[in-house]
């Protein structure tokens, strides 16, 4: 792991530092000694000062000054005259003596200090680096668990640590358990603990460290940060987290108001549909109440009951709104079957002809308005299907082409097999056919073309839907050209596919 | 009572064709005249084609919304016209009545119901058997005279309780919602009258009523308003 170690480069340990400064101050007294006489007590002088130019780019102030007295103690002791004495005869040396403890304490100084600012600068730049490149991350996060992810990168790559985040709960005031970010660092204990941290109890943290994810309206988490054991965090570091703590806080508040928004998007749209639901199974089930209803009581009627022709036709008025309403609740069981998944294939052998056949004669006086035209191909490969499902799938389609061609059109009904003996079926009204864009939600739960005509639960279709595709076919619908709907069915047996 | 249609025009206006089928073998052997359209434009048409006595309005119809229709109507025509609505839709009914209709029916209704309702549109409409007396059941109304009889026993009522029984008579067997109410006997719509009004309808039915607590003559049309029940 390659970590950032600019926090601990600032001075090397001080005990090292004086051992250096001790170093340099014996080494040059040590190699000058003997030739003390040949250069001059001046010159060492020089090295002395020199050496302290030289200490202060790589030690500390302290070591450094330490470094300029004993330079100061060993010059005035070794080599200025008389030696092995504090003492100094003559004027110019003891000028020259504290003119260098003056230049050296000073440079020694003014150089570590402009060491410090800058290690400062380049520090606070570092700073602005890792910040910058964890708002970068966090801007292209598109998720809470994005946002933990990217922070946990970051995090990992700057301090070595690991991280844990816990939120808000969604509904209530509470901290949520759940854990996101490294899920090893959860613990009762430990959650326990940021919960403290949550609802600003203070709490003296030995292992992880909480903080607070604070927003104007309130905390909306909690942050647990495990440095590394060997590494303890230093001032700087903690700084960093803090700054690190407020990017991550902003980014987090961000994806929770946008999946707030989101939610209330999906409950609003969850409304309209059941409202939806609701005004068309409602209204399909009381027209047909109303029906019955109404016949019912006008064979009350002296006037209708009294004509024996009359009453026949409220009697078949009746029974076609009871079949109506049995149509209806078939459907809605058969929905339900396939929404719970109980649709059950019980495949056998059969012949498309016979299938329409059954299909037609069932619904033939629904028929009683409408030319229907049936061309089946002749030796159509048998097919291997569930007989009662794929006939309701066949009168679910018809029954829709019935109700959006005007009476007195004609309805196709075409089955033929293609080269691979897949066997297509095509079922042809005489209606105005749909928008483009509502071809693909025709087969959609509830969907009923905007604006069109009263009838139907805006379920038909996606029966036939769910029926074909649980026998592996294909279903689609498209407008013909010169008007009418074109729905398709592609089914083949179930070792072709 | 099967010759009460007498040639009366009534125009159907509904999507749903089944109904219209069922409500015209109803209205023909009843002699009513019948035409039935599903929407409201072929409706607009009929009513300046056919000039019906009556028009029952379906108010869930596909192209425009059955108020909107109802609104149009009104602009030109005042041929009566009864609502067909589903139930617990008080507001719309209300609604309805406000923008003009003259009655509702409830879906599911009852044949025998729905001929009642025509019949007194018709009989409003042509101001037939208007005369002063009343008599219905056990209720006799003199509106000449204010006097009002029950089971031919003199009842007293206050002059604020005959203004609105006498209302009630003028409307028999209509629905009046509280608003039209206030309006005819207070002439301004304030809500507080509503409860006054309510104080009143009991104080009436205290004396025209066998049991006021299961009113059999003045009915109230809940979410609505009143209707006066003709018996015969």
């Amino acid at each position: 792991m390659k970590k950032n170690n600019w926090f601990k480069e600032e001075f090397k340990p001080k005990s090292v530092e004086f051992l250096v400064a001790m170093a340099t101050t014996a080494a040059i007294g040590g190699l000058s000694y003997p030739f003390s006489q040949t250069i001059g007590y001046q010159t060492v002088g020089f090295l002395f000062l020199m050496s302290i130019s030289v200490l202060s780019l790589f030690i500390g102030r302290g070591p450094v000054l330490f470094a300029a007295i004993l330079n100061f103690i060993v010059w005035n002791f070794f080599f200025i005259p008389p030696v092995f004495t504090f003492h100094i005869h003559r004027i110019h040396d003891l000028i020259a003596l504290f003119a260098y403890l003056a230049v050296a304490l000073s440079s020694g100084i003014l150089i570590t200090r402009i060491r410090t600012n800058q290690l400062v600068l380049t520090k606070s730049q570092d700073r602005i680096r890792i910040i910058n490149s964890l708002l970068e991350s966090l801007n292209n996060a598109g998720s809470i668990r994005d946002v933990v992810k990217r922070t946990q990168e970051v995090v990992n790559k700057q301090f070595g640590a690991e991280m844990i985040v816990y939120l808000k709960e969604k509904e209530g005031s509470g901290l949520s358990p759940k854990a996101f970010g490294n899920s090893g660092l959860y613990s009762e204990e430990e959650y326990n603990l940021a919960l403290s941290v949550y609802i600003n109890n203070p709490v003296t943290l030995t292992g992880l460290q909480y903080y607070p994810l604070t927003v104007q309206r309130g905390n909306i988490g909690v942050i647990g940060i495990s440095f590394n054991k060997t590494n303890d965090p230093d001032e700087e570091t903690l700084l960093l987290v803090r700054s690190f703590v407020a990017q991550i806080t902003s980014a987090l508040d961000r994806e929770i108001n946008i999946d707030i928004a989101k939610e209330k998007e999906i409950y609003m749209e969850s409304q309209k549909l059941f409202q939806t639901v609701l005004n068309s199974v409602s209204h399909e089930l009381r027209t047909p109440i109303a029906i019955i209803t109404a016949a019912v009581s006008s064979l009350d009627d002296e006037g209708t009951a009294a004509n024996p022709e009359t009453r026949k036709q409220v009697c078949e008025e009746l029974n076609s709104a009871a079949k109506r309403l049995n149509l209806l609740v078939e459907n809605i069981l058969d929905m339900s079957k396939i929404d719970s998944g109980y649709l059950r294939l019980n495949r056998q052998a059969c012949d498309i002809s016979d299938l329409f056949g059954m299909a037609i004669n069932e619904m033939k006086p629904d028929f009683r308005h409408h030319n229907l035209k049936v061309n089946i191909a002749e030796n159509l490969p048998t097919i291997m299907i569930d007989i009662h499902w794929f006939r309701q799938a066949l009168i679910n389609i018809l029954h829709n082409s019935i109700n959006y061609t005007p009476a007195g059109s004609d309805i196709y009904i075409e089955a033929y097999a293609d080269a691979k003996g897949l066997v297509i079926v095509e079922i042809l009204d005489g209606g105005t056919g749909v928008p483009e864009h509502s071809l693909k939600k025709l087969f959609e739960k509830f969907y009923r073309v905007p604006g069109s005509k009263s009838g139907g639960t805006g379920l038909g279709l996606t029966i036939a839907k769910a029926i074909v595709e649980a026998h592996k076919g294909i279903i689609f619908a498209k407008n013909r050209e010169g008007g009418g709907l074109s729905v398709i069915i592609i089914i083949g047996n179930p070792e072709d596919e | 009572m099967n010759d009460s249609g007498k040639g009366f025009k009534i125009l159907i206006i509904d999507d749903e064709s089944q109904i219209r089928r069922l409500l015209r073998i109803s209205l023909e052997a009843n002699q009513f005249k019948v035409f039935d359209v599903g929407t409201g434009k072929e409706g607009m048409v009929s009513v300046t084609m056919n000039h019906p006595d009556v028009v029952l309005l379906d108010l869930g119809l596909p192209d425009e919304d059955g108020l909107e229709v109802l609104k149009n109507l009104r602009e030109w025509s005042r041929v009566p016209v009864i609502v067909l609505t589903v139930e617990d839709s008080e507001p719309v009914k209300v609604r309805a009545l406000d923008l003009g209709a003259d009655d509702y029916v409830t879906k599911p209704f009852n044949t025998a119901e729905l001929l009642a309702r025509i019949r007194v549109a018709i009989r409003h409409s042509y101001k037939i058997d208007e005369s002063p007396v009343f008599t219905d059941g056990e209720l006799e109304v003199d509106l000449n005279l204010r006097l009002v009889k029950i089971k031919g026993q003199e009842i007293k009522l206050t002059a604020l309780e005959y203004s609105i029984l006498a209302l009630f008579i003028r409307n028999a067997g209509k629905v009046m919602t509280h608003n039209y109410i206030i309006r005819e006997i207070w002439g301004n719509p304030y809500a507080e009258n509503a409860q006054i009004l309510r104080v009143h309808v009991a104080q009436i039915r205290k004396k025209i009523e066998k049991n006021p607590s299961i009113p059999e003559i003045l009915i109230t049309e809940s979410g609505v308003g009143y209707r006066l029940k003709v018996l015969s």
